[in-house]
């Protein structure tokens, strides 16, 4: 599906009160690039954020306040409109935002060409748009500065839910939630025989159970993202102190020794923890008694002596023969009777693995290195404790000698490290697998206990409305579906990551930069951060493997893009963009032309616009041509 | 609308790992390919969640 912006059309919008922008060649195709050129305070991010509303039918929870900011300051103007035209496939769609100033209030209206009836209320988009057209997958292609830092920070999945939206696996979501819908139609459809009150009892148990299961999925979250928070200011404030001793010339040796023994000691720690984890493969080396289970587990499997020829294929052989070992016919009853039991003896293969198992049994010897490597890790840590506790006896040392700044930043780190703490304490008990690791959880408490009990009240909810098989089964298709889902973005993520690292190559030659893993966000790899300019080039790549071989092709709409950048990075930005999106929209103010808008002047389909307000603040025009873009930048 | 190679990937991996039968494994296949294309009539839906398999000790 190719969805093209065609133009867009201003009515009493600011500080313009009427004017047409058309972005075609006169016969319905725009350029492949179009620049507009808005000096600030026209109206260009207005003009982004109106065609944002339109797509994606934000506008409808505006206040009157936010309508009310686009009412011109001239005249006494009580309506206004912003009509975006689109080219959706072969069909022209005009998507009209009424702005209604008088009563603060927007609504959609859709006009499709060649269809009986012109205008119709509300913002009617194809069938396959609908569930593409959201905020977010909006904000992917109708794209800003403040958009592509959020492609790389770790505090949002904007990467990922880019892939679901565009790629449509919510609509995956959408068809789990239509079976739910059909399964609570059959449920209140089937309460025949079951009084008022008792069926309503069963539903508020199992809504209930639903409520608490969801609050302790969000709690999970919120903890999870607030420890983020917390450790990241403990790190900042480590630093901070550490930075602070290093500074002072007597504590300065003393602590570049405890530093470089943490440094040593957290490698032993590492080193002993490698070790003990593959010592844990040896069962017999972690507890005597394993050992002694093993042992006797040996000694049984030596006595019991397991036949080598006894097998299933022994019977399955003797089966075809004339006669038995012991002499009698093997006639057809007797051949159907060995056949039949032939199948309670273990096959060949089986027999190999137990006499494996047999003699590894019978040859291991238990050591004590396992639980050396345990003492070792245990000394270890103790000796790490030691060195942290000298290096906060540093800060004291300074705090004593009436150093307000450490004594702020430790009171503020003990309190870290307690809210970490208690917030630890609740997180253990929401995670917990079972009571043996966790005496305090219940159902109201703990994750996996609130999942059993919500999980149980639904059974009796559907066992008493009659429903309980189409239940079963309908679980039973949303888990397939939700395999799906998360099988179909893995690979897609991998797609899009192989094709962004390859736009990335291409754009910064300078330095290698590479994405390791779509993990909501990009993650990139080896490094932590990347210049503003290189966020956007990454940025570009990103969406534009991500448009690569989807089913849609949208514009892409972007506003100063070349402001952050530097001028030698500019023009291989401008090289890239083309070669990404198939049309682009790119709004620019005047020094961006230098490297960047100009790197277009001899490109083959581009058109240049220029909107400025010219007698009077009320009155806008738009000029089409390059050489007037130019001029005008000249003149700024 | 054709689905694109990861979805239908997925699709066949999901449905050849289960135990259902080939009738489900068609329809519930065709059913996501019509979601993803048109508005999906409820009577389908139902068809596919009641061909599914459910064992008996449940």
């Amino acid at each position: 599906m190719k969805i093209r912006i065609l133009g867009w059309e201003y009515i009493n919008i600011r500080r313009i009160n009427n004017l047409t922008v058309d972005l075609t060649k006169g016969n319905s195709i725009p350029h492949q690039i179009s620049l507009i050129m808005m000096p600030n305070g026209t109206g260009k991010t207005t003009t982004i954020n109106l065609m944002r509303a339109v797509l994606d039918g934000s506008a409808l929870d505006w206040d009157e306040d936010k309508v009310r900011e686009f009412k011109p300051q001239y005249g006494n103007v009580s309506k206004g409109e912003f009509r975006l035209k689109t080219k959706i496939n072969d069909d022209i769609y005009y998507f009209i935002l009424c702005l209604d100033y008088e009563n603060g209030k927007a609504q959609y209206k859709t006009s499709r060409t060649g269809e009986p009836g012109g205008l119709e209320d509300g913002r009617n988009l194809p069938y396959q748009l609908s569930g593409v057209l959201n905020t977010q997958f909006v904000n992917r292609f109708i794209f800003d500065g403040e958009q592509a830092k959020k492609t790389l920070s770790s505090e949002n999945d904007e990467a990922e839910k880019a892939i679901t939206y565009l790629y449509q696996l919510n609509e995956l979501d959408n068809l789990k939630a239509k079976i739910d819908l059909l399964v609570k139609q059959a449920q209140d459809n089937n309460t025949r025989g079951m009084t008022k009150q008792s069926l309503s009892y069963t539903r508020t148990q199992m809504e209930n159970k639903e409520r608490i299961y969801n609050e302790l999925l969000r709690k999970k979250a919120q903890i999870e993202k607030r420890n983020i928070e917390l450790t990241r200011r403990k790190e900042q404030i480590q630093e901070s102190i550490s930075k602070i001793i290093s500074s002072d010339s007597k504590l300065k040796d003393e602590k570049a020794k405890l530093d470089s023994d943490k440094i040593e000691t957290s490698g032993f720690i590492r080193q002993n923890i490698d070790n003990i984890l593959k010592g844990m493969r040896e069962p017999f080396n972690v507890n005597p008694c394993f050992d002694q289970r093993l042992k006797s587990l040996s000694d049984n499997m030596q006595k019991l002596k397991l036949p080598k020829t006894m097998s299933k294929e022994f019977f399955n052989e003797l089966a075809n023969s004339p006669y038995c070992i012991c002499g009698r016919h093997i006639g057809d009853e007797e051949k159907k009777h060995i056949l039949e039991n032939a199948e309670s003896f273990l096959g060949e293969d089986q027999l190999v693995a137990l006499n494996a198992i047999k003699d590894k049994l019978k040859s291991y010897v238990a050591t004590d290195e396992l639980r050396n490597e345990i003492d070792s890790l245990n000394q270890n840590v103790r000796k790490l404790e030691e060195i942290d506790a000298g290096l906060t006896r540093l800060g004291l040392q300074l705090k004593e000698q009436g150093n307000d700044e450490i004594e702020m930043l430790q009171n503020e780190l003990a309190e870290i490290e307690k809210q970490l703490h208690d917030s630890n304490r609740e997180y253990n008990i929401l995670v917990a697998v079972d009571k043996d690791s966790n005496s305090k959880i219940n159902d109201e408490n703990n994750i996996k206990l609130a999942a059993a009990a919500f999980n149980l009240a639904k059974e009796n909810f559907n066992k008493a409305t009659n429903t309980f098989t189409l239940y079963q089964k309908s679980e039973k298709v949303k888990q397939y579906l939700d395999a799906i889902r998360k099988s179909a973005l893995e690979k897609l993520k991998l797609r899009v990551l192989t094709k962004t690292n390859i736009n990335i190559n291409s754009i910064i030659k300078t330095e290698k930069i590479l994405i390791d893993k779509i993990d909501g966000n990009l993650v990139l790899k080896n490094r932590k951060a990347v210049s503003e300019g290189q966020t956007l080039a990454i940025a570009y790549s990103y969406i534009g493997s991500l448009f690569d071989e989807s089913s849609f092709r949208f514009p892409f709409v972007i506003d100063s893009p070349a402001v952050s950048l530097d001028l030698s990075v500019r023009k291989e930005v401008s090289e890239i963009l083309p070669v990404l999106f198939e049309q682009l929209v790119i709004f620019v103010i005047s020094s961006e032309v230098a490297n960047f808008a100009d790197s277009y002047y001899d490109f083959p389909d581009v058109a240049f616009y220029t909107i400025e307000a010219k007698d009077g603040p009320e009155n806008a025009v738009c000029t089409i041509g390059k050489d007037y873009f130019d001029s005008f930048q000249k003149d700024e | 609308m054709e689905l694109y190679n990861e979805l239908k990937e997925a699709i066949n991996e999901c449905m050849d790992a289960s135990v259902e039968s080939p009738e489900f494994k068609r329809r519930f296949s065709k059913l996501i390919e019509n979601f993803f294309d048109k508005p999906t009539n409820d009577n389908d839906i139902k068809e596919v969640v009641n061909l599914v398999q459910i064992s008996e000790d449940r």
